[in-house]
């Protein structure tokens, strides 16, 4: 019985005085970690990647961590510290090679709606600033508040508002029909 | 027809719902009074209902790889590091193991350590030691050292030299 309630409420394992199960925190968390991930590189096979190394980490670390309720936001920082390095490695790349046609790959593939129009938006998100750009992506990521992602983002919450609030003012200005 | 100029801002901020209470009621009270403004800020509305639309669908079916779970749980496992019993098992026979190492290096012969408990000066001690193999393999030269003539002597007698004539070196003149 104890068992079950853990497995629904990893918080539950800590009140216990045992490490949280790793499954449980994996099955609630790897749609999150993913999709973190692909906000920030935009390519679903690097995102995965991203998010697969993003859990072992956390895997190899989980018992040091103290409370496991924490787990969602700490292992949701590896991903994106994750993804940022990588992205940031890939620019770095493309700058040496010059190929500023080498665009990032489509975050839109799968998303349903008018692609058209989902075409549009994602371009006019790729020009924003990179400040902007990830708040408004992690804002946009399933289930994540101001306050989770300013806690991805290590920034103040009021700062994360203000920056969600200047992106989404920039792109309807430009969104015009 | 165009907004006014001087709402631009503002009508962006009231279709995103930012503005302050008082200050929606005045663009709100504005609205009503000039078509162009009312029909951007209605524009405004709309787009941002796609916007909200569109970026909610951003990462709506994104999601990992059917094995992504099992992936994971596997190289988790293969990662995992020894359990606290396990690290308790491997000191514990690492120690049984230096016990026994240790054991065996003091049984040695030449790990024990006598004693040396000597009354005499150290020259004296030196000059008395024999080995001691000495009583069991006297050396077969040891007589002949032992009788060999010291310096000074000769090594045949030679009081059996001088009593033949033949060979007196020294001569005997004085007598002839």
């Amino acid at each position: 019985m104890s068992s079950y309630v853990e497995s629904l409420n990893p918080a539950a394992a800590s009140l216990a005085g045992r490490e949280p199960d790793f499954t449980a925190l994996l099955v609630e968390n790897q749609r999150r970690v993913f999709q973190i991930a692909l906000s920030v590189v935009g390519d679903p096979a690097d995102a995965e990647e991203i998010a697969q190394e993003a859990f072992l980490r956390a895997h190899r670390r989980l018992s040091s961590l103290r409370d496991p309720a924490r787990f969602r936001a700490w292992v949701s920082r590896i991903s994106f510290r994750l993804a940022l390095n990588r992205l940031r490695a890939r620019r770095r790349r493309i700058a040496r090679e010059s190929a500023w046609q080498a665009e990032r790959p489509s975050i839109l593939s799968s998303a349903a709606g008018d692609p058209i129009f989902l075409e549009r938006l994602r371009a006019e998100i790729e020009l924003l600033p990179e400040k902007l750009r990830l708040v408004l992506l992690l804002a946009a990521v399933e289930g994540m508040d101001a306050r989770e992602v300013a806690a991805v983002l290590e920034i103040p919450v009021g700062t994360v508002r203000s920056r969600l609030h200047a992106a989404r003012k920039r792109l309807l200005e430009v969104m015009k029909p | 027809m165009n907004p006014c100029p001087r709402r631009r801002d503002s009508l962006l901020d009231f279709a995103l719902d930012a503005l302050p209470h008082s200050a929606a009621h005045a663009v709100e009270g504005h609205l009503r009074q000039c078509v162009p403004c009312a029909a951007a800020a209605s524009d405004l509305k709309l787009r941002r209902r796609q916007m909200d639309s569109g970026l909610a669908q951003l990462f709506a079916a994104a999601g990992p790889a059917p094995g992504f779970r099992a992936r994971i749980l596997a190289a988790a496992e293969a990662s995992r590091p020894a359990s606290a019993w396990q690290h308790a098992w491997s000191a514990a026979l690492a120690g049984v193991a230096v016990l026994i190492v240790a054991a065996a290096l003091v049984q040695l012969p030449g790990w024990r350590r006598e004693p040396a408990v000597s009354a005499q000066p150290p020259a004296v001690s030196l000059s008395d030691w024999r080995a001691p193999t000495d009583g069991l393999l006297p050396p077969r030269s040891s007589e002949l050292l032992n009788s060999g003539p010291r310096l000074g002597d000769f090594y045949f007698p030679l009081d059996s030299i001088s009593t033949s004539p033949s060979q007196d070196i020294g001569g005997n003149d004085d007598e002839s």
